[in-house]
């Protein structure tokens, strides 16, 4: 039983089965906060009947500082996945998918090229879960996050940036096909 | 702002930057003054005052602020923003938040109605207005950027809802409250109207944005008429239904709350029915309707229209036909169909009782119910999608489908052993909810046991028994959960790997349930009120078998949230602090969820094992209540975040009215007051100085008149029981849930505790020490009267909020302050004697009840589990009782301190016999408590502890075949597990040594 809707302030007080998953980071308030506050559509949630929290989508709307606007790294207009969790009795019933989609039209009313996540290379079931939704590798980010998720001798871990094009990308001129075979330093992520 | 240290204006030269950016104060003001003097420009004064501020002597820090009250008293204009930031910053940390309407956000709405044309300085103060939440100034400034802007549409919707916010807070006297409301409402209508005319280009103050039209509703909501609002929901463009066909639903299911709340059950369901067929006929809608939300509002406004509209009942069947028939909906979709066919048969079924039978509404409900199950079963949430529905069954359908339904349907799933077990698991879920819906134990007519109490029977399961709570009803479906647990740990999935399906952790928190009920831990709140702590009736056997299944699940799947939140709040009852602490610790409540979750195992714990809450080995740097502390400190660091102006900055008006909400309640919030006051009461306990309650920031606007709020996130623990039962986490509970009552009671002893306690550093020395005494004097009588009055306040009606003990203590502390209040300000009369004699007479009674309820064990000291375990469960009493002795020797000392002095002259007999019986009372609690620990000390080294504990969990597992069952899944693990119970205990009883008596 379930229902999705924005997030609302004080849902956080009903978030205890999404985010005592150890998987799932617990933010400070002006984290959830600033995402309610400046992208509302694209801060989801899901709702079972008595009120709890069984999933949500954190995104936001962003490009690349001016700055950069000639580097190779910029990124224009799209819309990043920050967040997106689903409570462990609530998994393998769509919520994740139907969440993503929800960011996804939003993105699109926003008129974003695309949309961008980072996965830990060694989550197969997150990469598996994204690919089956159309996201595609963009490039290898190395030695993105500071420890491994699996192996603790590891110091780091790379991470996949994952693309979906948006409408606006018709040409999918934000996307390639042998991403995994294009690595970048952390640096070059903004 | 005053956090950080601002630039200065571009353009002041670099000599002056670098002296303010490096803190050269006094080259500051040096070069400001010249400045000032070279260019004639204020902004160089409030430089120069700025500087000064951030001297040492407090002449100079105060600068700020005289200059602050000069300009507004003079009727200055400052029409520098910069100058004003800088002035914001220096006053800062002076300035209470409750001054700077009357102060600096006077100086604001001067500089914007004098440059009303300065767009980004007039943004600049209006959003310091609203992170100080001074919404009186912010909306005069909202006001004058929208007529200095009136072709920029964002300025008409920063003041419509900065006018609305206003009208909706105690900020706006209630006079004024309906005109703002009415004007926020009406430039709403004139832009909702304005928006059907043709594009307006640069002049457009019409509504657009599907924020605007939620902000619209918003106003409709508290402020439109109900012709205004029926309008709205018929409009062409902004009502629900145009907005659900642009994939906007967010409306739709606000407008469904209001309308419910209205009673408006016509509109209820010709929306929902609306945009349900719009979702399912519109492929590019997509099932956006088919949420729970949705359906439930069809059927609840079917249910309330269907006695004049009968076709109803109808529609809706031929709804959930198309739905159930749609191809590739998305199982959580599915699972919302099936269930919206469950609650229909149970909300729209006939009532009348003919129609019972195989074709009546009771069948329908059960074959909805055997569908959902027969789709469901294999998902863990389905007990909890269902069991509201099962529980309405009568006795027997429910006990066939509890009984021979589900289990048969396991018995099909046979080739599939996992799924079986699920099913079956299910299965045992319900069985145990029919256990515990009320009035299922009735009593058997005309009979008379031997000890001539009336007998009783349960409806469900048969067992008879002497008791109407019948505990041992729970025994069957424990020892059933309990071998198919064991048959799966054993057989089955031998090797945990931290990777047990789902049912497996269920099957343990079942059996530990069923455990507890069987333990006779009362579930009856009429009841528990009346016991001195909770298991004070209880077999403490069962309790031990459950921390041991659940411990042993806890080895296959560390950290696991439900386990560990059950197992947490067992061995707080059973006297485990220590071993609860080390698990909660493994669930990392932090950040936000802290506000949520901390009171669940926090709440008292400082009553429980005071050690526990302070550093220790595995946290050497920061007690418990750290987290909870800093959680509050980083969330409320501003009278309102930051977050507020990217709402604005984004036009986001349901955050912009959603954030405020939140943040005022958080800053009142019961799990602030309670990580401030367990840590005091730990400290004070262990003799450790912490900062006063009086010098905590965030607890300055906790005056007598805020209402704390409560807030405990549940949704996380298990809680198998129906509806009207008690939960088990509250079964498991020290005593009531947090109150606004209790934390305020807490605050006055804290504050009592600090008056006494307080000593002046060794270094001050009065000059005038007599004048000194007298001051402070004054001082103690004034703040006692505060407390004696905020205490009788909260003491009203607050028994039902309160352990017994606390309500023993916190009646001594207000009687206390009336009495020091009494024999130290007052000339000896025999009024006040007779007063003073009777408050004293009150205290001493009041100790020996808390004493009795503190240290009362449910059978002879020394008869086996009945005393170690009773005793290690009952400390929340005894820390109360170490309180109230301590409290009533501060009250002795300082009566004594100030009539000493005027012995010859003032104190009467009367006086000095009443402080010798109080002192003597307290000396006596004091003593009886320390007898206990000494007792407790004895105990943890008499014998093999671990073997003890054994015997009292097992006893003799050949006579109690469910005991036997404990043991069996234990298995080897049974020294460690006793290990742990012995070894919590033995770190609970020598923090207790250094708790400290005296």
């Amino acid at each position: 039983m379930a229902t999705f809707r924005r997030f609302r302030p004080d849902d956080v007080d009903k978030i205890s089965k999404c985010n005592l998953d150890p998987l799932t980071e617990t933010y400070e308030l002006v984290f959830y906060l600033q995402y309610h506050a400046r992208w509302p559509s694209l801060f989801q949630v899901c709702e079972d009947t008595n009120g709890n929290i069984i999933g949500y989508i954190m995104g936001k709307l962003e490009s690349s500082p001016e700055i950069y606007k000639f580097s190779e790294h910029y990124l224009p207009w799209h819309a990043h996945i920050t967040a997106l969790t689903v409570a462990p009795e609530a998994r393998r019933l769509g919520i994740g998918k139907i969440l993503t989609e929800q960011l996804e039209l939003a993105a699109d009313a926003n008129n974003a090229w695309f949309v961008d996540l980072f996965v830990r290379k060694g989550n197969a079931r997150a990469i598996a879960f994204y690919k089956n939704l159309g996201y595609s590798v963009f490039r290898v980010v190395k030695d993105y996050y500071g420890e491994h998720a699996t192996d603790s001798t590891a110091q780091s871990e790379d991470a996949y940036d994952m693309r979906k094009p948006m409408k606006r990308d018709k040409k999918l001129q934000h996307i390639r096909e042998d991403g995994e075979t294009y690595e970048v330093d952390p640096t070059d992520v903004w | 702002m005053s956090w950080n240290r601002p630039q200065l204006r571009s353009g002041v030269d670099l000599q002056l930057q670098s002296a303010f950016n490096d803190g050269q104060w006094a080259s500051v003001i040096r070069l400001a003054e010249k400045r000032l003097r070279t260019f004639n420009d204020p902004y160089f004064e409030i430089v120069k005052i700025c500087a000064e501020c951030q001297l040492d002597s407090p002449f100079e820090k105060s600068a700020g602020i005289v200059a602050l009250q000069r300009f507004v008293n003079e009727g200055t204009v400052v029409k520098d923003v910069d100058a004003l930031d800088l002035l914001e910053w220096a006053t800062g940390s002076l300035l209470d938040d409750q001054e700077f309407s009357s102060t600096l956000g006077t100086l604001k709405v001067r500089l914007v109605k004098a440059k009303p044309k300065d767009r980004n300085g007039a943004i600049r103060c209006l959003e310091s207005c609203l992170l100080h939440w001074d919404l009186f100034n912010a909306q005069q400034i909202a006001a004058i950027l929208d007529r200095s802007f009136p072709h920029d549409r964002t300025m008409l919707f920063w003041n419509v809802v900065i006018t609305y916010l206003l009208c909706v807070s105690d900020q706006c006297p209630p006079d004024k409250k309906k005109l703002y409301g009415m004007l926020a409402l009406k430039q709403m209508q004139r832009a909702a109207q304005s928006a059907s005319q043709p594009d307006a280009g640069d002049s457009d103050r019409s509504i657009r944005t599907e924020e605007e039209i939620l902000l619209f509703y918003r106003i409709l909501e508290t402020h439109g008429s109900d012709a205004d609002w029926t309008a709205a929901l018929g409009h062409p463009e902004f009502g629900p239904v145009p907005q659900f066909r642009l994939g906007r639903k967010d409306l739709l299911l606000r407008v469904l709350d209001v309308s419910r709340r209205k009673g408006d059950w016509q509109t209820v369901y010709a929306l929902s029915k609306e945009c349900l067929i719009l979702s399912g006929s519109d492929n590019s809608l997509k099932l956006l309707a088919c949420d729970w939300m949705v359906w439930k509002a069809l059927l609840d406004g079917a249910s309330h229209v269907m006695g004049e509209s009968p076709e109803v009942l109808d529609d809706v069947a031929a709804l959930l036909d198309t739905f159930s028939a749609a191809d590739g909906v998305r199982p959580i979709y599915i699972r919302n169909i099936l269930l919206a066919r469950v609650a229909a048969a149970f909300q729209l079924g006939s009532d009348d009782p003919s129609e019972s039978g195989p074709r009546g509404a009771a069948s329908a409900q059960v074959e909805e119910l055997q569908r959902y199950v027969r789709s469901q079963c294999s998902s863990p949430a389905c007990f909890d999608d269902i069991r509201s529905f099962a529980e309405k069954l009568e006795p027997d359908e429910l006990k066939k489908f509890a009984h021979d339904y589900v289990p048969g349907l396991a018995q099909e799933a046979a080739g599939d052993p996992l799924r079986s077990a699920t099913i079956r698991t299910l299965a045992y879920q319900l069985q145990y909810l029919a256990l515990t819906r009320p009035g299922l134990v009735l009593p058997i007519p005309g009979s008379q046991s031997s000890s001539s109490a009336d007998q009783w029977k349960c409806a469900v399961t048969g067992v008879v028994s002497n008791s109407s709570s019948c505990t041992e009803r729970f025994r069957t479906i424990a020892e059933s959960a309990a071998k198919l647990y064991r048959i799966l740990t054993e057989s089955l999935i031998p090797e945990g790997n931290g990777r047990d399906p789902d049912y497996v952790p269920e099957l343990a928190i079942l059996t530990a349930t069923a455990l507890v009920k069987l333990s006779g831990i009362s579930d009856s709140g009429s009841v528990r009120e009346h016991l001195p702590y909770p298991i004070y009736a209880a077999r403490c056997g069962r309790l031990l078998q459950a921390t041991l299944i659940l411990e042993y699940q806890l080895s296959r799947t560390p950290k696991h949230s439900r386990v560990t939140l059950l197992l947490v709040r067992l061995y707080l009852v059973v006297g485990c602090a220590a071993r609860a602490t080390a698990l909660w610790e493994t669930l990392d409540v932090k950040r936000t969820i802290t506000d949520s979750l901390s009171p669940y195992f926090l709440d008292r714990l400082s009553t429980l094992s005071p050690i526990q809450v302070l550093p220790q080995s595995s946290r050497p740097a920061k007690a418990l209540t750290n987290g909870v502390k800093s959680y509050y400190a980083t969330s409320l660091k501003l009278r309102m975040p930051r977050r507020l102006a990217d709402a604005f900055e984004s036009e986001n008006y349901t955050s912009i009215l959603e954030i405020p909400e939140f943040i005022n309640r958080l800053r009142v919030s019961c799990t602030m007051v309670m990580g401030f006051v367990e840590e005091a009461r730990a400290c004070r306990a262990l003799g450790q100085r912490g900062l006063p309650i009086s010098e905590e920031v965030l607890l300055n606007d906790i005056t007598d008149d805020a209402q704390l709020h409560e807030n405990t996130d549940f949704g996380s623990v298990p809680n198998l029981e129906a509806s009207m039962a008690v939960p088990i986490y509250d079964i498991l509970r020290i005593g009531p849930k947090p109150s606004n009552a209790r934390f305020h009671l807490a605050l006055v002893a804290e504050k009592y505790f600090e008056l006494f306690q307080y000593k002046p550093p060794a270094t001050y020395k009065a000059a005038n020490p007599l004048q000194a005494a007298t001051t402070d004097r004054i001082f103690v009588s004034e703040t006692l009267q505060q407390l004696s009055s905020s205490a009788s306040r909260f003491l009203r009606g607050a028994r039902k909020t309160l352990t017994e003990q606390e309500h023993f203590f916190f009646d001594i502390i207000s009687l206390l302050t009336a009495l020091i209040s009494l024999m130290t300000s007052s000339g000896p009369s025999p009024e006040s004697s007779t007063a003073a004699s009777q408050l004293v007479s009150g205290v001493t009674a009041a100790l020996d009840a808390l004493s009795d309820s503190s240290l009362s064990l449910p059978s002879p000291e020394g008869e086996g589990e009945g005393a170690l375990i009773p005793m290690l469960s009952s400390m929340h009493g005894l820390f109360h009782l170490r309180d109230a002795a301590d409290a009533v020797k501060l009250a002795t000392s300082y009566i004594t301190s100030v009539l000493e002095p005027n012995k010859q002259s003032n104190t009467t007999k009367e006086a000095t016999e009443a402080l010798k019986t109080l002192d003597k009372a307290g000396a006596k609690a004091a003593a009886l408590g320390k007898n206990r620990i000494a007792v407790l000390k004895r105990e943890m080294t008499n014998g093999n502890l671990e073997s003890r504990i054994e015997a009292w969990a097992l006893g003799s597992t050949a006579e109690d075949s469910l005991s036997k069952e404990i043991q069996g899944i234990v298995g080897d693990r049974i020294g460690k597990s006793m290990g742990i119970l012995a070894d919590s205990w033995r770190v609970g009883v020598k923090g207790w040594e250094l708790v400290r008596w005296e």
